[in-house]
């Protein structure tokens, strides 16, 4: 073997071993995981704890944006705090209870069976995380388009990425996750699709601190804000029931 | 004092007045970072969280692979598990000419003929379709009497792009709806639910981080508020 093909097979394999190298790099880089390797959650109650939850940062938001449309009778789950905070100033709130109305205000009712609700009586919805609580899902959106009255909307959000709400889940259970094509889909079957309106909020930083209950107030507005389509933390639907 | 607080914006005041003790601070490491580490599940660099804890259900349950084998699109878990004497066949929605093949729909029902397989593996196939109720109601039809229904579901996960793109990506269950959903159409008792995951593993599935990564003791380590994949095992009467 000459001096010249030992040169040239030397340099090949080095060339074959950076090139494996910068591969491997490339492939994975290393993770530095904080103290975010831990089987515990920061805080199991979603963030309560350390401030507000992530989620209720993208349902004030949606909410915000949508505050023209939360106005009239507006029946809301469990309490009327929204409605107080976004409602317009002639509002009229309800609260839909499942067992017992402490407040004037409160109605006794069950969505999923339509038991208790009148037909075209509200002229808003605001169903915050609630759907993803009901089995019948169907069954509570058909509901909730029944009582709604004409040119009325309904406001919802629903999970995308979240873990169980064990509060929920010890309760009435909790069972569903939805992706924005899912709830347009259910939604569509009953409302005029060109009345509703989806938006998925939430990337994989916000995902990762909802997991872990680190509340959004630890995070910048804008980590809040980026979208990332393949992490909806909260997908929130506008739908409206036409005239005709 | 009064004065100024007016200028303190609203967040940080009430991150003062929660005051977290140090210990509680977040050291973020590499995730504060609006991009995941892998964008496929981590499937390119090893193997995707959800599919190590699959391949565990399914080993726990090899004794019942065998006979008349169903699965979605390929074969690979029934080689890889089956115990004793198996066929095994390929379910696909168009022809593709491959052997062992069955072209039909689990929606319609088209192509799948009654009470002929012993088992059928279903792995993240119904998050991915819309009428979820009929495919399990034809899978329950295509198995023969005490023929096992092996399937799996995603509980917390990112949206599959992959999917999301050609057939749609529509949902997530918990134990508890899966428990439920499978009821409708399985007798009660012979159904069984299994859910796999924890907070650590949830972060590592949604990041792209493969399981590789994480350690046995952690990858097994369940908590039942943070399922990434259930499991569900339906045998017919």
């Amino acid at each position: 073997m000459n001096l010249k093909s030992l040169i040239k097979s030397i340099l090949a394999k080095t060339k074959f071993i950076l090139l494996c190298y910068s591969h491997q790099k490339k492939k994975m880089e290393k993770v530095r995981w904080g103290n975010l390797r831990r089987l515990e959650p920061f805080d199991r109650d979603f963030g309560f704890n350390r401030g507000n939850p992530v989620d209720r940062y993208y349902i004030e938001k949606f909410l915000e944006m949508n505050r023209s449309v939360i106005d009239g009778k507006v029946l809301e789950i469990g309490g009327v705090d929204y409605t107080r905070k976004f409602g317009c100033s002639q509002v009229t709130p309800f609260a839909l209870q499942i067992n017992e109305a402490c407040n004037d205000y409160d109605i006794i009712g069950d969505l999923a069976t339509g038991h208790g609700l009148d037909d075209e009586c509200f002229d808003c919805l605001l169903l915050t995380q609630t759907l993803p609580v009901i089995y019948d899902i169907r069954g509570a959106i058909r509901n909730s388009f029944r009582i709604l009255k004409p040119g009325g909307a309904i406001l919802a959000s629903v999970f995308g990425i979240a873990q169980i709400s064990r509060f929920d889940m010890d309760r009435w259970g909790d069972y569903w996750r939805f992706t924005d094509k899912s709830i347009r889909m259910l939604f569509e079957e009953i409302f005029d699709p060109e009345l509703i309106h989806v938006q998925s909020y939430g990337n994989v930083l916000t995902a990762t601190s909802f997991l872990h209950g680190i509340s959004w107030e630890e995070l910048s507005v804008k980590e809040l804000n980026y979208e990332d389509r393949d992490y909806p933390v909260s997908i929130c639907i506008r739908a409206t029931k036409s005239f005709k | 004092m009064h004065y100024l607080q007016k200028f303190i914006p609203e967040r940080l005041k009430i991150l003062y007045k929660k005051n977290l003790p140090v210990s509680k601070k977040v050291r973020w490491g590499s995730f504060r970072n609006l991009q995941p580490f892998n964008r496929d599940f981590g499937a390119y660099v090893g193997t995707a969280v959800d599919r190590y804890y699959i391949e565990k259900f399914l080993h726990s349950q090899a004794t019942f692979i065998r006979g008349n084998v169903l699965e979605i699109a390929e074969t690979r878990y029934t080689e890889k598990f089956a115990s004793g004497e198996y066929k095994a066949h390929a379910l696909h929605l168009k022809k593709t000419g491959s052997e062992n093949e069955i072209v039909g729909d689990l929606v319609t029902g088209k192509g799948l003929v009654s009470e002929s397989f012993d088992c059928a593996i279903v792995t993240q196939t119904l998050p991915f379709i819309y009428d979820f109720r009929s495919a399990i109601n034809n899978l329950k039809r295509i198995l023969k009497p005490n023929g096992v229904l092996l399937a799996t579901l995603s509980g917390i996960s990112q949206v599959s792009r992959f999917d999301m793109d050609r057939w749609g990506d529509y949902w997530r269950f918990t134990g508890l709806s899966s428990a439920q959903v499978f009821a409708e159409y399985f007798p009660l008792q012979k159904i069984q639910v299994s859910q796999y995951g924890n907070a650590l593993v949830a972060t590592a599935f949604i990041q792209g981080i493969v399981a590789e990564e994480l350690k046995k003791d952690e990858l097994d380590y369940y908590d039942e508020d943070y399922p990434v994949s259930i499991c569900v095992k339906a045998s017919k009467n």
